[in-house]
């Protein structure tokens, strides 16, 4: 336990839109005794968003799973009169920018946490978690020494707190394709990039500098809708992937390779002469763009409804062939009426030329698609 | 009395004052630099438009909405920029103090090899370089030097410096300090009140008739079971419709001088949703009068779409369309109050013929083509019915 004095810690001091700013690290244990913590976690309180357990315990279990965690810097206000700084002298030079800050022990009461509050309370609820466990462990002890970089902000007002808070979360989120291609922890977008080298389908027809395709693009599906896609057709459009399930995907790689290569390279090409037509050459990248107006083959949200169909037919283990025998019977003309397969499942309107991308649309689509395949196979 | 330091003469390019720590099983930094001081010593994109080594591609206009934010606020603030760099290019030495004593092993001079420095790579910043280093060109222009440039360069930005040099684990990184949670939008507009119609949507909800009591403060979106008629984001969302237009953008001027006259956007704020809107559903009327009870909103939702957060939008996008071209709104309102709304409704169904909901559906869609189309839809429609009452009017019989 730490002893709650007033404390010193060696701190930056700089400014920041008029405000002094100081640049601190802690202690994860520090941290843990000296931060203030949410006690009223379901209401927008002070400068604080309501707290989401769920995020807090996804970084909990990111914490305690990954050896290489990153956790960014926490922000907070801190009253005027609660910090003290003295800047270190080199030399008979003039005071530096660096020294020594004295953080009065009552701060925890004054001091807001304006960006952090579930990485603060993940760091809490681990620490108990494993101190149930029994002192001692490895991961404890890592965490022990490891630290987070803090961000003091000398402001009280609660209005310009709230504001700091709006302003520092005015981020850019990180693009669905962006994530695809950096995160390898996903068993999908291993798999979605694997397929980018290895299908005839897919080999050179990914869009990897955005998240979905432009009507004018060569490419046939976003490397983000991809992984999704294939997400889809290994557990269905509504199905999740649990964690043991994607550590048990990523301890057989080469297995789920495989599935989505049958999935990408012959199911589709058998349901679809569009796919059929760009695997064996015959219709080149240049021409998509144009064939996008006569066919909803080439749309993504399509593609990943046929991986919804495909799941839903095959996870009985019932072969794929009559499926695809049924799809491509059907029309996928753009703007169609009754008759058309998209628009009698309710995926796209009268006349429409761009199915719905709603979830519960596509998924009563993908139940009447393998029904109307069930009944013409009998 | 804080302790007095020596530094030791160094060869490096960069010696900066750092804290070391550790994260992850690897060597961390931190420290702060000079605005001024970013372009000398950090790496600039050069191809913006691709994704590439641990960035994703670089947004102009994201760039230029930050160079827009330091410019424009005296009260600006900037997270740390995340960066990695191989460990063999950095040396650490903690700082003694004039003893020979060191004041913390983690706390020193940090020393970037000149021959290493070009290898440190942003994974998490690059739009706040870029724009830090396009607001101080655009100051430093001319002869004059602004007030403005004076404080920012007296301003400083932290960097967190990692000792990871592999690209492939940089891009891991940058894909795990980006799972924040996005600032719900309730919240925003909440505490963003630099947003007119963030104040608006307050001033609503304190103080109009038919929203005030009725507002959903702490979630994006109202339950099906809640007594509340619309979140407070989608107020604020409904009234930029009801001013600008649907799938209009409020530029920073017209935002500017929104925030100038704001006693006059309250008020017409409150002409929408404490005239119109009573006056265009029975619905909302009744919640007006004391009619309908708040307890008794969550089973209208299941009878009528007047309470679906959709049909609230298309309403106000409506009533903007409307007064472009006509001063009474009175004959619009009279139009929707008499159409049919019930959920699962077929034709004759104003939002099925409008297009915004199919056959049998219990909800309107969303989406941008379908509500933009429906509020064409009743506009046209309710304008050809005023001309048909019109000409009834003049019917010599």
């Amino acid at each position: 336990m730490v002893d709650l004095q007033d404390f010193l810690i060696p701190a930056h001091r700089f400014r920041q839109g008029g405000r002094d700013v100081y640049a601190c690290v802690l202690d994860l244990t520090t941290l843990n005794a000296r931060l203030p913590d949410r006690i009223d976690d379901r209401v927008v309180r002070d400068a604080n968003r309501q707290l989401t357990p769920s995020h807090a315990r996804r970084i909990q279990a990111y914490l305690a799973e990954r050896d290489d965690w990153v956790l960014s810097a926490l922000m907070l206000g801190v009253p005027a009169e609660a910090v003290q700084f003295h800047p270190y002298v080199e030399g008979d030079s003039a005071p530096m920018h660096v020294g020594e800050l004295r953080i009065r022990a009552d701060s925890t009461v004054s001091m807001k946490m304006f960006d952090g509050q579930h990485r603060r309370r993940a760091i809490k609820d681990l620490f108990l978690e494993l101190a149930s466990k029994g002192s001692g462990s490895d991961k404890l002890s890592a965490l022990e020494a490891s630290s987070l970089p803090i961000m003091l902000y000398v402001e009280d007002d609660i209005e310009a707190l709230r504001q700091m808070f709006a302003d520092a979360a005015q981020t850019k989120p990180i693009e669905a394709n962006v994530v695809a291609q950096f995160d390898l922890r996903d068993p999908f977008n291993l798999a979605a990039l694997w397929l980018e080298e290895n299908s005839d389908l897919f080999g050179g027809r990914i869009e990897k500098e955005r998240a979905s395709v432009p009507r004018t693009s060569e490419c046939i599906i976003a490397i983000n809708q991809l992984s999704a896609t294939l997400k889809t057709a290994q557990v269905g459009y509504r199905g999740r992937v649990s964690k043991d399930l994607s550590d048990q995907y990523m301890l057989t790689l080469d297995d789920l390779n495989e599935r989505c290569w049958t999935w990408s390279d012959d199911f589709m090409p058998s349901a679809r002469e569009e796919y059929e037509w760009l695997v064996a050459g015959e219709i080149d990248n240049s021409e998509i763009p144009l064939n996008r107006a006569t066919s909803l083959a080439y749309n993504a949200t399509v593609i990943r409804l046929l991986a919804g169909c495909y799941y839903e037919w095959t996870k009985n283990g019932w072969d794929w062939t009559p499926l695809a025998e049924f799809i491509r019977n059907t029309s996928l003309e753009p703007g169609s009426g009754e008759g058309a397969l998209l628009v009698d499942a309710g995926l796209v309107a009268e006349g429409g030329t761009t199915p719905f991308a709603r979830a519960q649309l596509v998924v009563s689509a993908i139940d009447h698609i393998v029904r109307q395949a069930r009944a013409a196979c009998g | 009395m804080a302790p007095t330091i020596s530094l030791s003469p160094n060869p490096y390019q960069a010696q900066l004052p750092a804290h070391r720590f550790r994260q992850g099983n690897r060597d961390v930094y931190y420290f702060t630099l000079d605005l001024a001081a970013l372009d000398g010593l950090l790496p600039q994109r050069v191809d913006d438009s691709v994704v590439r080594e641990a960035n994703r591609r670089l947004t102009p206009s994201h760039a230029r909405n930050i160079q827009q934010y330091l410019e424009d606020r005296d009260d600006w603030l900037l997270g740390a920029l995340l960066l990695g760099i191989a460990p063999d290019a950095l040396e650490f030495e903690p700082y003694q103090d004039e003893d020979g004593n060191e004041i913390s092993p983690n706390f020193g001079e940090l020393s970037i090899l000149t021959s290493r420095a070009n290898t440190m790579r942003i994974f998490d910043g690059q739009h706040r370089r870029r724009a830090i280093q396009d607001t101080l060109d655009r100051l430093g222009q001319g002869d004059v030097k602004s007030d403005k440039l004076g404080e920012l360069h007296g301003s400083s930005v932290p960097i967190v410096l990692y000792a990871e040099g592999d690209i492939r684990a940089l891009r891991q990184m940058f894909t795990d300090a980006s799972r924040t949670k996005r600032i719900e939008a309730n919240v925003v507009t909440r505490f963003d009140k630099r947003d007119p119609f963030n104040l608006a949507a307050m001033h609503l909800a304190e103080n109009s008739k038919l929203f005030a009591g009725r507002v959903e403060m702490d979630a994006t979106t109202v339950f099906r079971a809640s007594r509340a008629l619309i979140s407070v984001n989608q107020l604020a969302q409904a009234l930029r419709v009801m001013t600008v237009g649907y799938g209009s953008r409020v530029s920073r001027l017209q935002s500017e001088l929104h925030m100038q006259e704001l006693d006059a956007l309250y008020e017409r704020s409150l002409e929408w949703s404490d005239k119109f809107m009573p006056g265009a559903r029975r619905e909302f009327g009744g919640l007006v009068s004391g009619d309908i009870e708040d307890e008794d909103i969550p089973i209208y939702r299941v009878e009528s779409l007047a309470y679906s957060t959709t049909f609230i939008r298309i309403l106000a996008g409506c009533y903007h369309a409307w007064i472009q071209k006509e001063e009474d709104w009175t004959p619009l309102a009279s139009f929707i109050r008499d159409a049919r709304l019930e959920t699962g409704g077929g034709r004759e169904n104003l939002l099925v013929d409008a297009g915004a909901m199919l056959p049998g559906d219990t909800a309107p869609s969303g989406r941008r083509q379908e509500v933009e189309g429906a509020i064409k839809y009743i506009v046209q429609h309710a304008g050809e019915a005023t001309n048909s009452d019109h000409f009834d009017d003049e019917l010599p019989w």
